[in-house]
């Protein structure tokens, strides 16, 4: 078992520096030390499906990622260079998308709106003035492509939704900007067998066109099958990162519990 | 695709009879200033006659503005206490100025009062967004300040009329452009609320502050710029009374803050933030002009006013909650 999970040929494939690098990334919130110095690579293309217990650290790292809160210690590296990412339009600049667990969404606004929130399309002719109908168009073509029922509607308040719907919306968001990275921090969550088979296509398409994401999940089967990578977080500290190919879905489950077991006990 | 337009055609009279009471609900506020003006009419005639009404707008557009700046802050989910108090202090701070350096061109003197409600805004502003204050201590802190400021400067005098440039209180004086240019701002925040990014980016703030942050959009940011804004229309208002009175009384803006809750929450603005539409405070406006005015020809003590200014916040509160569940039963339904 060991021996497998130190076999990590598929870095030294990559003639390319990583996408995205972090190296030693603490976060303190108070006394909790939310992140004690993880190490992570991504590359172009690929998935990696992060994963662990609740508390451990996933949604924190990410946020770190988005811009939305800052590390206490640590490097990030996009495409080779040292990149600090300051706050969310930092991250976007570098082509940073994210849909967090919290479903950012203003419930007493309308669909469309909120799925341009903090970037909504203005007018082509006077620039500071919004352009309702391109927005409502993008918004229900983008429903569409998902196979949402809410594309009839972009219009319509955001708070009459349910929860998968809302979650829907979300995944929407991050699928209409083009990015170079894509986040998704359990997009899955809610959802029906059909919604997630969706946003599962969604992240194999984001393969096919190259970009890279991080697919934050608690189920595993799900993380399996479109991850290229694993990541195991535990108490802050990465404790597993294997590919995906050298384990069936039930040893890697396997793996995890010893591993988080033995973590845990450890610490 | 056509299963949809079939599915439309079923639903037709349903969904004319629903659009119709959406509209009405959503802008209650004007059958209820109909209603309310019949009623008052058939109690107190005099009310009835058309210059009755145009004066009615014309008592209203001082407060009007300060309703501009309150309905600005609840639409951004914080409100702002030291509203009256800016209007009172810029008013008077500006009075004084000119009154004592007479060598102001009478021009410039137009924007002194806007300029000082402007900075107070800002400071504000500056407290509750940079340095996160809650906003309920600061412009509590604020309307104190601001008052005790009034009276300071004014050595605790009315300034008369007969030592301000006669354009300075041209705007307040004159009814034509004192109707028609608060309608012309009216209009032109409703574009900026409505049409621009700073202005939905105060509705998103004012639905959730974490939302908007981890959506990019830096709620320190527009805290300012809202508190900023209610500052500059307090001072408007401040400028507008003044020409309305000929004066700047030494009590004004001491009944302002009030009646800028029961006119913005009467007329749709949600306590809870993120909600109204700015031209219904038209509506919320003459609703409360035609009830200032009933109660001023019955000649209704001030203290009197006061009790129903109290009680017209409650049931304003009530009004609307009980309008937004009626709304709310629509909407889901559709
Ligand atoms: N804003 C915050 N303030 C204080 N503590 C926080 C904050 N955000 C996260 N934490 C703490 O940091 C740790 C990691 O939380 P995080 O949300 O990153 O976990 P997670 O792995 O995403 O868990 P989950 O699977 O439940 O989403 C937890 O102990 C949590 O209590
Ligand atoms: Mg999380």
């Amino acid at each position: 078992m060991n021996e497998k999970s130190t076999v990590n040929l598929e870095h030294y494939e990559h003639t390319k520096p990583p996408l995205l690098s972090l190296r030693n990334i603490h976060k303190y919130f108070g006394k909790v030390h939310a992140l004690k110095g993880v190490d992570l690579d991504i590359y172009e293309g690929e998935v990696i499906g992060l994963i662990g217990d609740n508390g451990a650290g996933k949604s924190t790292l990410t946020k770190i990622i988005a811009g939305v809160i800052k590390k206490d210690a640590g490097e990030i590296y996009w495409m080779g260079s040292k990149v600090e990412i300051k706050n969310v339009n930092d991250a976007r600049k570098l082509g940073i998308e994210v849909a967090f667990q919290e479903m950012t969404l203003i419930d007493s606004l309308d669909i469309g709106l909120n799925i341009f929130l903090g970037r909504e399309i203005t007018n082509q002719r006077i620039p500071w003035i919004l352009d309702y109908n391109r927005m409502y168009q993008e918004s229900s073509r983008i429903l569409r492509q998902l196979g949402l029922r809410t594309s009839e509607n972009p219009k319509r308040e955001v708070r009459f939704l349910s929860g998968g719907e809302k979650q829907g919306i979300v995944v929407a968001r991050a699928m209409l900007f083009h990015s170079k990275l894509v986040i998704l921090d359990e997009p899955t969550r809610n959802l029906s067998v059909a919604g997630v088979r969706m946003v599962l296509d969604f992240i194999r398409s984001l393969k096919e066109r190259k970009i890279a994401c991080i697919f934050i999940s608690h189920t595993l089967h799900h993380v399996y099958e479109v991850a290229d990578r694993i990541v195991l977080l535990s108490l802050g500290e990465k404790i597993l990162d294997v590919p995906k190919l050298q384990y069936t879905v039930e040893e890697l489950e396997r793996l995890i519990i010893e591993r988080t077991l033995k973590h845990n006990v450890s610490v | 695709m056509e299963c949809g337009i079939k599915m439309k055609s079923r639903n037709q009279g349903f969904r004319l009879r629903e659009a119709t009471s959406l509209f009405l609900l959503e802008n209650a506020v004007w059958p209820l200033f109909i209603a309310t003006y019949l009623i008052l009419g058939i109690i107190q005639p005099v009310i009835f006659s058309p210059t009755f009404l145009t004066y009615i707008l014309y008592l209203s557009i001082p407060l009007g503005f300060a309703i501009i700046a309150q309905t600005i802050c609840l639409i951004g989910g914080v409100l702002d206490l030291s509203v009256g108090s800016i209007v009172g202090f810029s008013a008077m701070l500006a009075g004084v100025i000119i009154k004592e350096f007479k060598l102001i061109p009478p021009e410039l003197s137009l924007i002194l009062p806007v300029f000082f409600g402007l900075l107070c805004g800002m400071f504000n502003g500056y407290f509750i967004g940079f340095l996160k204050l809650n906003p309920f201590i600061v412009t509590l802190a604020t309307m104190m300040a601001y008052q005790g400021l009034k009276i300071i400067v004014a050595r605790g005098f009315t300034i008369p009329g007969g030592y301000l440039p006669e354009i300075y209180l041209f705007p307040g004086s004159n009814m034509v452009f004192s109707i028609s240019s608060f309608l012309v701002a009216i209009v032109l925040v409703w574009i900026f609320l409505r049409y621009t990014k700073p202005g939905i980016h105060i509705y998103v703030v004012g639905g959730s502050q974490d939302v908007a942050h981890m959506m990019g959009i830096d709620p320190r940011k527009m805290l300012f710029i809202i508190f900023s804004l209610s500052g500059l229309f307090a001072g408007i208002s401040g400028l507008y009374y003044t020409g309305f009175n000929r004066s700047v009384p030494i009590t004004l803006g001491n009944e302002v803050l009030f009646p800028t809750f029961a006119a913005a929450i009467i007329s749709g603005v949600s306590l809870k933030g993120g909600r109204g539409n700015i031209l219904n405070v038209v509506g919320g406006t003459l609703l409360l002009g035609v009830i200032e005015a009933f109660l001023v020809t019955y000649a209704i003590s001030p203290e009197a006013r006061i009790v129903g200014y109290g009680f017209m916040v409650l049931i304003a509160v009530l009004f609307n909650q009980f309008r937004d569940n009626l709304r709310d039963s629509i909407l889901r339904r559709v």
